[in-house]
């Protein structure tokens, strides 16, 4: 992931290296603070735009993966296909389907709800 | 013989020190880093414009390289106390690292591609700067939502030849860093870094690409304190 603040690149690496796991962690990189005041005072939260993350590929695949398996683990996955009830593989397709449409977005944003809101039907 | 305050009571001096790259680990190991120039352009490059701040190197890829720091380096006393003074705690100056506030940084570096290359022959400079929390930006001390390029936060400040702008290592590499030598870059240092989580390091180059390759093999800084009865002693 990389880390724009004001169109700079100011973190190139892992989140696990950053320690981000989750939006509200970009926030202490938002918050500006005034410290001379005592406590300091907050004087200006950074906007998405100004402060934003620019994910990898890699990386977008793997939120993606994580959401597939979270419903089709990979023994599941061949359970169904070797079952062959062709509901069943439908609705696991569709499944998929729909979230390697999501990861193949432009810039998709994986703490959004947007990969969430992708579930069985 | 101790050395002793000027209240008569002994002073210990303290150390802690936090590995940053360990070439044996087999979580980060060697850092390899391409020089952004590879020709003098790099003797004199100084902070001036966006591109400074996170460069391309000449043969591709990246010429710097994004370092979270395991532990928090900053040195100043923040308010911090334990309020007694047994046992090396101390009510008066916070911290025995916030006491005197120095930090040392050193590395294991590999320039060039070669062994035994001779004096100088294989050398690079360098760039390091570090982030801080709670700022309008995390590279640069401008205090506005506008930055100013020309105020990088180097570590410890300063936008200038022969400070963590620009300075230069010669060497050599050889055997995975087998044939390496430690680079002090900093020793006992005041206000090296400030309340910053990471570190970056830019490759600047100044000879061809296989003089002026970095090789990162071990980084560490060096946490110093002072103990004694209370704060001041």
């Amino acid at each position: 992931m990389k880390i724009i603040e004001y169109g700079l690149c100011i973190w190139n690496g892992t989140k696990e290296d950053k320690g981000i796991t989750a939006k509200d962690d970009l926030l202490k990189y938002k918050e500006v603070y005034d410290f001379t005041q005592d406590p300091p005072v907050l004087v200006y939260t950074k906007t998405d735009e100004e402060l934003y993350i620019e994910w990898e590929k890699s990386e977008i695949n793997q939120f993606a993966q994580e959401h597939i398996y979270k419903y089709y683990p990979v023994w599941k996955q061949s359970n169904i296909l070797r079952e062959g009830n062709e509901v069943e593989i439908l609705k696991m397709s569709s499944f998929i389907d729909a979230v390697r449409a999501w990861s193949n977005q432009e810039n998709p944003d994986p703490w959004d709800g947007s990969l969430e809101n992708i579930i069985i039907n | 013989m101790a050395i002793l305050s000027s209240s008569g009571l002994p002073i210990g001096f303290m150390q802690i020190p936090i590995p940053i790259v360990q070439r044996a680990s087999p979580n980060i190991g060697m850092i390899t880093l391409n020089p952004r120039y590879n020709n003098s352009t790099a003797h004199t490059k100084l902070f001036d414009s966006a591109g400074d701040y996170a460069p391309g190197a000449a043969a591709g890829g990246n010429a710097y390289i994004d370092l979270t720091l395991p532990m928090f380096p900053h040195h100043s006393t923040w308010y911090n106390k334990t309020h007694d003074t047994n046992n090396g705690r101390r009510t008066n100056a916070g911290t025995a690292i916030g006491d005197i506030s120095k930090v040392s940084l050193w590395a294991q570096l590999g320039v060039g591609d070669s062994p035994h290359p001779g004096e100088d022959y294989s050398y690079t400079h360098l760039a390091m700067l570090s982030n801080q929390a709670g700022a309008y930006h995390s590279f640069q001390t401008t205090n506005s939502p506008s930055p100013n390029y020309s105020e990088p936060r180097t570590l410890g400040g300063g936008n200038s030849l022969n400070t963590f702008a620009n300075f230069k290592v010669s060497g050599q590499y050889y055997a995975g860093g087998a044939y390496g030598g430690w680079y002090c870059l900093a020793n006992y240092s005041n206000g090296l870094f400030g309340s910053s989580d990471m570190i970056r390091i830019i490759n600047l180059g100044g000879n061809t690409d296989e003089r002026s390759r970095l090789r990162i093999i071990d980084f560490v800084y060096i946490l110093h304190g002072r103990l004694g009865s209370t704060g001041n002693s």
